[in-house]
C-alpha cells in the first residue's frame, strides 16, 4: 500500500509517500518540503522534491499551508503514484486523542475541540486535511498526534497543583510533545541494542533547532516529560524561555505595562538562545561566539547546557537509574559539542562519553557514542516523524486496505 | 537579652532569647506592642540585641545578616517590590524597634541574601538582557536554614562536605545544591511560588496557564491569589491542607495523592542537582517533626539507592540527628530538626560573637 504522510510544521510542510508491504519492508518513494509557508520577506517560498533519483527545488507562491497543501496533491497527481491513504501529524490531540485515529465526523467533531490547544500548529493541519479531502475524497485519512506518546504519565506527573475546578474547567496538565519523534526511537534503541524494550530505561533528548524537550521513557512508556501544557516550558529553546516563575508573567504584566500577549509573544518567540545572547536564536551561532568568548553568547550556551543536564538529573532519578542516554533531532545529531558538554562531569550516573566516537557520529545512522567504561550506553538516533507516522497507518488500516503495491 | 522577629502578615512573629532559652508567640504589630512588652518581654532593659527577618532581600541585601542603621532602613525601602507583604511588616516592624530602642545593637536576617551570588546559569531566566539588567532572576529564600544545614551536616560527620544537597520539608518545601559552603542552585525562583509545591502555592507550572486565565477575564489579582494561595496542597485537595496533614493520612487516597505529586517534585529537584553538583558526598533533610515526616523522608531515600545509597530499615537517631544510612553508604544522608528560631537566634549570636 501506498501512504501518503503530512507533517506540518508552523512555517513548513512536509510530505512523503511510503510503500510498504509490511511495517518491516517500508520505502520511501516521494519526499518533497515546502519551506517559508506564510512567511513574509525578501525569500520567497519554495519547494523541494525528490522523487525516484531525481531531485529539484522551485519558488512557489504560498501564503498559507492549504495553498502548500494544494500545490502538493498537485504535484503527486502528477507522478501518477496511487494512494491508499492520507496520514497527518497533529501536533496537539488534548485529552481527547490517546492514540492515532482513522478520520471520520465524529474525529473530526473531536479534532475541532483541540484547535485552541495548538493555535499555531493545529489550525494548519486542519486546512491541510480539508484539502485532501476535496482532492482524495475516497481516500481514507489518519491522524498521528505529538502528545499521544504521553498519555502514560502517571498523576503525579502530569498533574499540576493548581485548584481542582480550574483543572476540570480548562484541562489544564502536562501534554508533553515530540511524542511521535520519542516513539520512534523507543522502537529503534531496542532493536539496536537487541534488548527487549521492557527492560530499558531510557532518558532521551530531542533537541531540535526550534522546539527541544527531554522525556524519561521505562519499559517503553513515558513516565515524564519537559514540556508540558504548552510547549513552552521545560528546556531552554530557540526562542522559547523554557522552565521560568509563572509569578513573573505577572510582574511583568503589573510592574511593566505590558499586555499578556506581550508577555506570552516575550516567553515564546523573544528569549531563549536569542534572548539571552542578543545575537541568535541558533545554538549552532551561539557555539560560535562562546568560543571566541563573547561573554552573552557563552552564558547562553551555559545555561542551555545545564537545564539539558538538570533535565536528565532529574530523570534518572525518577526512573532510578539510566541504561540509554539517547540524543536525537537537528542538534542531537549533527552537534557533538553539545552532547560532549551535556555528558561533562556527569560520571556519577554513569555517563562516560567517547570524544572519539562522539565526533565520528554522522546523524544518519545510530551510533553508539559512550566509552567503555560508560555504564550507560549514550547514542544518537536518527528520528523519523513521517515514517512513525505511516507505521502507524499501517497499523491502523493495513488490514482493511490490505495488498500491498 | 535578643529580641526577634519574623513577619507573618499581617501579624509579627517574636521571640525571646533569654540565658539560653527560647520563648514567643504572634503579636498584631502596632497597638499591641505596649502589651507584648509588658506581659511577655518584661521590660526592654535587658534587650541588647534585636532581629528582623527579612524575606526577600532582592539585589539590595547580599549579607544574610548584616548590622542595621537608618542606612539600611533606605535599601530595605528598596525591596519593597518583592513579596511586598512580607517585607513591609519586617520594614514597619524595624522603623518601630530602633526607634523604641535606639541605643542597642539591630540585625537584619536576609532569607535570600546566601544566594545572592549563585552562578548566572543558576540566577538567571532564559529572558531578555534587558530584563535581567532589571533585577528579574531567581533569588532563592530559606537562606538561613540551609546554610545552617551545610554547617551541621559537617559537624555531625566530623569533616568538610563539599556537595551537600538540603532538602527543607515544609509549608514550603524546597531545595538547594552548595557546593564548598556557597550555594549553586535553587528550587525557589523571583518568588516563592516557583520550585516545589507548597501549601498553597501551585510551584513549577506552564506559565501558558496564567495566559489562559488572564484570557478568560481573570484579574491579575486573583490570578495571583490562586498560584499563591489556593493552590499547592490545598489546590490538589480542595481543602486547607499544609504539610503536617499530609504525613499522617499517608493512607487516605487523596491524601496519598498529594503526597506523591509532592515527592515527584522533590525527587526531580534533588536528581537536578545531582547534575549541577556533578554527584553529591551528603543529602540533608530538614524538618520540624522527623519521626512524622520519616514516611516520606524514607521514599525519598529509596529513590537515592542506585546512586549506593545504604539504607537503614529504621533511622537511627544520633546526637539530635537522624542518620537514614548504613556508615559503608556511598552517600550519607541525614536528617536534622528544623527550628526557627533556633536557626536566627544561632546566626545573630554568630555574628555578634564575630562582630567583638
Amino acid at each position: 500500500m501506498n501512504i501518503l504522510v503530512f507533517n506540518c510544521g508552523s512555517s513548513s510542510l512536509i510530505y512523503k509517500v511510503f510503500s510498504a508491504g509490511s511495517p518491516e519492508d517500508v520505502e520511501e518513494v516521494f519526499s518533497a518540503k515546502a519551506s517559508r509557508v506564510g512567511v513574509q520577506g525578501s525569500v520567497p517560498s519554495y519547494i523541494e522534491t525528490r522523487f525516484g533519483f531525481t531531485t529539484w527545488k522551485r519558488a512557489a507562491p504560498m501564503k498559507n499551508h492549504r495553498q502548500a497543501a494544494t500545490l502538493a496533491l498537485k504535484a503527486l497527481g502528477e507522478t501518477g503514484l496511487h494512494i491508499d491513504c492520507v496520514g497527518h501529524r497533529f501536533v496537539h490531540g488534548g485529552s481527547h486523542f490517546h492514540e492515532s485515529v482513522v478520520l471520520d465526523a465524529e474525529v473530526t467533531r473531536r479534532l475541532e475541540l483541540c484547535r485552541p490547544l495548538a493555535p499555531i500548529h493545529n489550525p494548519n493541519s486542519f486546512s491541510v486535511i480539508g484539502e485532501c479531502r476535496k482532492a482524495l475524497p475516497d481516500t481514507p485519512q489518519f491522524v498521528a498526534f505529538d502528545t499521544a506518546f504521553h498519555h502514560s504519565l502517571p498523576p503525579e506527573a502530569y498533574s499540576y497543583a493548581l485548584p481542582a475546578k480550574l483543572v476540570q474547567r480548562f484541562g489544564f496538565r502536562k501534554y508533553g510533545f515530540h511524542g511521535l519523534s520519542y516513539q520512534y526511537i523507543t522502537r529503534t534503541i531496542p532493536s539496536y541494542l537487541h534488548v527487549p524494550v521492557e527492560d530499558l530505561k531510557i532518558v532521551a533528548c530531542h533537541l531540535g533547532t526550534g522546539g527541544s524537550s527531554v522525556a524519561a521513557i521505562d519499559g517503553g512508556r513515558s513516565l515524564d516529560t519537559s514540556m508540558g501544557y504548552s510547549p513552552l516550558p521545560g528546556l531552554l529553546m530557540s526562542t522559547r524561555c523554557g522552565d521560568i516563575d509563572p509569578m513573573l508573567a505577572i510582574y511583568l504584566m503589573t510592574t511593566y505595562g505590558y499586555r499578556s500577549d506581550d508577555v506570552l509573544d516575550l516567553f515564546n518567540k523573544r528569549s531563549g538562545l536569542l534572548g539571552v545572547s542578543g545575537y541568535s536564536s541558533d545554538i549552532r551561532d551561539i557555539i560560535v561566539r562562546a568560543s571566541e568568548h563573547e561573554e552573552k553568547s557563552a552564558l547562553a550556551l551555559t545555561m542551555y547546557i545545564q537545564r539539558v543536564k538538570k533535565y536528565i538529573g532529574s530523570f534518572v532519578v525518577l526512573l532510578g537509574g539510566m541504561d540509554v542516554l539517547a540524543f536525537t533531532d537537528d542538534i542531537g545529531l549533527h552537534n557533538p559539542a553539545v552532547r560532549q558538554l551535556v555528558c561533562e562531569e556527569m560520571g556519577w550516573c554513569g555517563l562516560v562519553l567517547d570524544p572519539a566516537a562522539n565526533a565520528r557520529a554522522t546523524g544518519n545512522a545510530i551510533s553508539s557514542l559512550s566509552g567503555e567504561t560508560s555504564r550507560v550506553r549514550i547514542l544518537s538516533v536518527p528520528t523519523d516523524e513521517e515514517l512513525m507516522i505511516c507505521l502507524e497507518g499501517i497499523k491502523l488500516l493495513g488490514a482493511t486496505i490490505g495488498t500491498p503495491v | 537579652m535578643v529580641l526577634l522577629f519574623d513577619p507573618a502578615p499581617p501579624s509579627l512573629q517574636w521571640c525571646k532569647v533569654h540565658g539560653g532559652k527560647l520563648s514567643g508567640g504572634t503579636y498584631e504589630f502596632g497597638h499591641q506592642s505596649d502589651e507584648l512588652v509588658r506581659d511577655h518581654i518584661g521590660g526592654l532593659e535587658a534587650v541588647r540585641t534585636v532581629g528582623y527577618v527579612l524575606h526577600h532581600g532582592g539585589e539590595e541585601i547580599d549579607r544574610p545578616v548584616s548590622l542595621m542603621t537608618r542606612d539600611s532602613l533606605k535599601s530595605l525601602e528598596r525591596c519593597m517590590r518583592f513579596q511586598p507583604e512580607y517585607n513591609e511588616v519586617t520594614l514597619k516592624a524595624a522603623e518601630f524597634w530602633m526607634s523604641r530602642l535606639p541605643d542597642v545593637r539591630h540585625l537584619l536576617l536576609c532569607d535570600t541574601a546566601y544566594f545572592a551570588k549563585l552562578p548566572p546559569e543558576a540566577s538567571d531566566y532564559a529572558v531578555p538582557g534587558k530584563l535581567r539588567e532589571d533585577g528579574i532572576r531567581r533569588y532563592g529564600g530559606f537562606g538561613l536554614c540551609h546554610q545552617w544545614a551545610w554547617e551541621h551536616s559537617e559537624l555531625f560527620l566530623g569533616h568538610s562536605v563539599r556537595r551537600v544537597i538540603s532538602v527543607y520539608l515544609g509549608d514550603h518545601s524546597n531545595v538547594a545544591a552548595i557546593a564548598d559552603g556557597s550555594p549553586v542552585d535553587t528550587t525557589i525562583g523571583f518568588t516563592p511560588v516557583e520550585g516545589i509545591l507548597s501549601s498553597g502555592g501551585c510551584g513549577d507550572i506552564d506559565p501558558t496557564i496564567v495566559f489562559e486565565l488572564h484570557s478568560t477575564g481573570m484579574s491579575l489579582r486573583e490570578i495571583t491569589r490562586v498560584l499563591s494561595r489556593e493552590s499547592g496542597f490545598t489546590g490538589l485537595l480542595g481543602r486547607e491542607c499544609g504539610f503536617t496533614d499530609i504525613t499522617p493520612g499517608w493512607d487516605e487516597p487523596a491524601i496519598s495523592a498529594v503526597r506523591e505529586v509532592l515527592c515527584h517534585s522533590l525527587k526531580k529537584s534533588i536528581g537536578a542537582f545531582l547534575s549541577v553538583l556533578g554527584g553529591v558526598d551528603a543529602v540533608v533533610f530538614l524538618c520540624e517533626d522527623p519521626p512524622q515526616s520519616m514516611r516520606l523522608i524514607t521514599a525519598l531515600c529509596h529513590s537515592l539507592e542506585f546512586l549506593g545509597a545504604d539504607r537503614r530499615p529504621a533511622p537511627e537517631k544520633q546526637g539530635g540527628v537522624w542518620n537514614m544510612v548504613h556508615d559503608r553508604s556511598n552517600v550519607p544522608i541525614l536528617c536534622l530538626t528544623y527550628d526557627k528560631w533556633k536557626i536566627i537566634a544561632e546566626a545573630a549570636h554568630n555574628f555578634t560573637l564575630k562582630e567583638r
